[in-house]
């Protein structure tokens, strides 16, 4: 059975859910979690000779800990779950002030598109960044997607405002998988049917309340994590090497 | 035998005031007109130099204006290039009163100019402001929506200022033939295409940067008629100059007629106050320590040393909850005057 090594940070834990509840393993799966969340843009890898390091304390003791080694590097197949959430424009209550300008609505504020993949650029750097480290390190990875959100999670949101995160996160998510594409990386999407039209994902595969009670609006549940990882599966078995 | 130049106070001679002093000691070279407190809204317009006035408001907690902030969470380095964070509206540099009273002209409705866009490789540029998208926008609609959003903060701005800071860049300016509309950069500088047949290079004199900060005076006192004014010129030279001329000496008839201007308008306005700071760094006693090597660019000790002649003079000692700027480090202070945005330096990359 081939195995593969999936890294990356909360969203780990539907994927690990999803991989327990399995019948039948296709391939045998390591969890590596780095932290609870990773909405930093700065770069959190370096490149050194044994491999990539992951350079934030908690992740580099985190990584040692469940892997017993400091580095990745060609040893082992790597699925990253983790990139292309636009962390930024999608906190705080901007959108109800503003609109980006392919969304136009009297009364709030145009915000160039221009403006908002610069900071969706900025924000995926250190993630991309990491990526090309572990190409120059001849690091075998692919990249696993991130959940969209669920419709109408914030508080207070009109109709209008929904359709402005979910534009938002559509972006900032074809965004990342065209940088992926480029790059000839491989990506695992989220299956077909589980997002709507405007980007939002089918509540019934999704947490909606996180353990400590709050509402949770991004987080996939089991069922969720286990169409994952049969497609990271068949990903996997796919592969020559 | 008695006159009027015995028993002056120290400043006014200057063997005490400036000969006999380090040109740091000359802190008292500002003598403010007007107090300027913390609960007064402050808005600074002007050159690229106003955006260093205007930082220093920002970080001192001073109620300073911006009608058009960032959105939340971007990235310091981000700010600038989109023409955020650095004035009291996303107009970017000022560099003539002409160009400031045309704005809240265009703001009003009373001047509403022929060519309102540039387009180029598919991107449109906004010729009032063509420096506040770095790519132009993406198409019209995009330029029109920020556009018409833009004018109705501006025809806001005066009805909520106290404090009107504006920093007088430069004479030499670029003019619409059809309609007399002055740009803020040539055409085919940083956007645009230049066509002799449609711009021309205009150098205000005296009487028309007088004319035109008198009726932005007049035009800000009937809004609001408790305003003041604080004016400075810029001590930044000329990148370049079109008047045919070599750059010294039209830097200096530039500056000349800027700070001539400044000073009517000191003389004649209860409400009008000016601050030196091109004397603080340009003036022949600062032997041009303030100038970073290439004798253009203000250093980063330069402004802070402005900016703290300034404050001091108001009678604030540093930022309300911060360091003074003189304390920053200066890999802080360097990293901050790499972020001030300054169209003159498009010319000057793109101008050879």
């Amino acid at each position: 059975m081939k195995t593969v090594r999936i890294c990356g940070h909360s969203h780990l834990a539907a994927l690990q859910e999803g991989y327990r509840a399995q019948e039948k393993r296709e391939v045998d799966v390591k969890f590596v979690a780095l932290s609870g969340a990773n909405y930093s843009p700065d770069d959190f890898s370096k490149v050194e000779a044994e491999g990539v390091a992951f350079t934030p304390p908690l992740y580099h003791k985190n990584f040692a800990e469940r892997t017993g080694e400091t580095h990745i590097n060609g040893e082992h197949l790597w699925g990253l779950s983790m990139g292309g959430y636009p962390f930024r424009l999608d906190a705080g209550a901007q959108w109800q002030r503003c609109r980006p300008s392919r969304l136009p609505e009297a009364g709030k504020r145009p915000v160039s598109m221009a403006l908002i993949d610069a900071v969706n650029k900025a924000d995926r750097k250190a993630t991309q960044n990491f990526a090309l480290h572990l190409k120059a390190v001849g690091a075998r990875f692919f990249f696993i997607a991130l959940p969209g959100a669920i419709r109408g999670f914030h508080k207070n949101d009109t109709e209008s405002d929904i359709q402005t995160r979910a534009f938002l996160q559509n972006r900032a998510r074809r965004q990342f998988q065209g940088w992926l594409a480029a790059e000839g990386i491989d990506f695992i999407d989220v299956p077909e049917g589980l997002m709507d039209e405007d980007g939002y994902m089918d509540p019934d595969h999704m947490r909606l309340i996180k353990p400590n009670g709050a509402k949770d609006f991004n987080h996939g549940n089991e069922k969720f994590g286990k169409l994952m990882i049969e497609r990271i599966s068949d990903y996997v078995n796919s592969r020559n090497d | 035998m008695d006159h009027p130049y015995i028993g002056l106070d120290k400043s006014a001679y200057w063997r005490s005031a400036v000969s006999d002093l380090n040109a740091l000691e000359l802190r008292d070279v500002f003598s403010p007109k007007f107090p300027i407190s913390r609960s007064m809204a402050i808005c600074a317009a002007g050159s690229c130099f106003a955006q260093h006035i205007g930082r220093q408001f920002k970080q001192r907690k001073y109620k300073f204006i911006d009608l058009e902030p960032p959105l939340a969470l971007l990235e310091p380095d981000i700010l600038p290039k989109f023409g955020l964070d650095m004035y009291s509206a996303r107009y970017g540099n000022i560099y003539s009163i002409r160009q400031l009273l045309q704005m809240f002209k265009r703001a009003n409705g009373s001047f509403t100019p022929e060519e309102t866009v540039w387009e180029s490789n598919g991107r449109f540029y906004d010729p009032f402001r063509p420096s506040i998208e770095p790519n132009g926008f993406e198409s019209l609609q995009e330029l029109e929506q920020d556009r018409a959003h833009h004018l109705t903060r501006i025809n806001r701005l005066l009805n909520v200022t106290d404090l009107f800071v504006f920093t007088f860049g430069l004479t030499e300016g670029w003019i619409n033939k059809s309609d007399g509309s002055v740009l803020p950069t040539c055409p085919g500088t940083i956007a645009g295409e230049y066509d002799d047949s449609k711009y021309a290079f205009h150098n205000f004199s005296h009487a028309e940067v007088l004319a035109d900060a008198e009726a932005f005076i007049a035009h800000a006192l009937t809004i609001n008629p408790d305003m003041k004014f604080m004016f400075t010129v810029s001590p930044v030279p000329l990148t370049a100059t079109a008047s045919g001329q070599h750059v010294l000496p039209a830097t200096v008839y530039s500056k000349s007629v800027l700070r001539g201007v400044c000073g009517e308008l000191f003389q004649k306005y209860p409400q009008v106050d000016y601050f030196p700071s091109y004397e603080l760094v340009s003036a022949h006693p600062m032997r041009a320590m303030f100038y970073n090597p290439n004798l253009r660019g203000v250093s980063a000790l330069g402004v802070a040393h402005v900016m703290n002649v300034f404050f001091t003079a108001i009678g604030d000692t540093g930022p309300e909850g911060g360091r003074p700027a003189d304390e920053e480090s200066a890999e802080a202070r360097a990293q901050k005057e790499e972020a001030i945005a300054c169209d003159e330096m498009i010319l000057e990359a793109f101008g050879k």
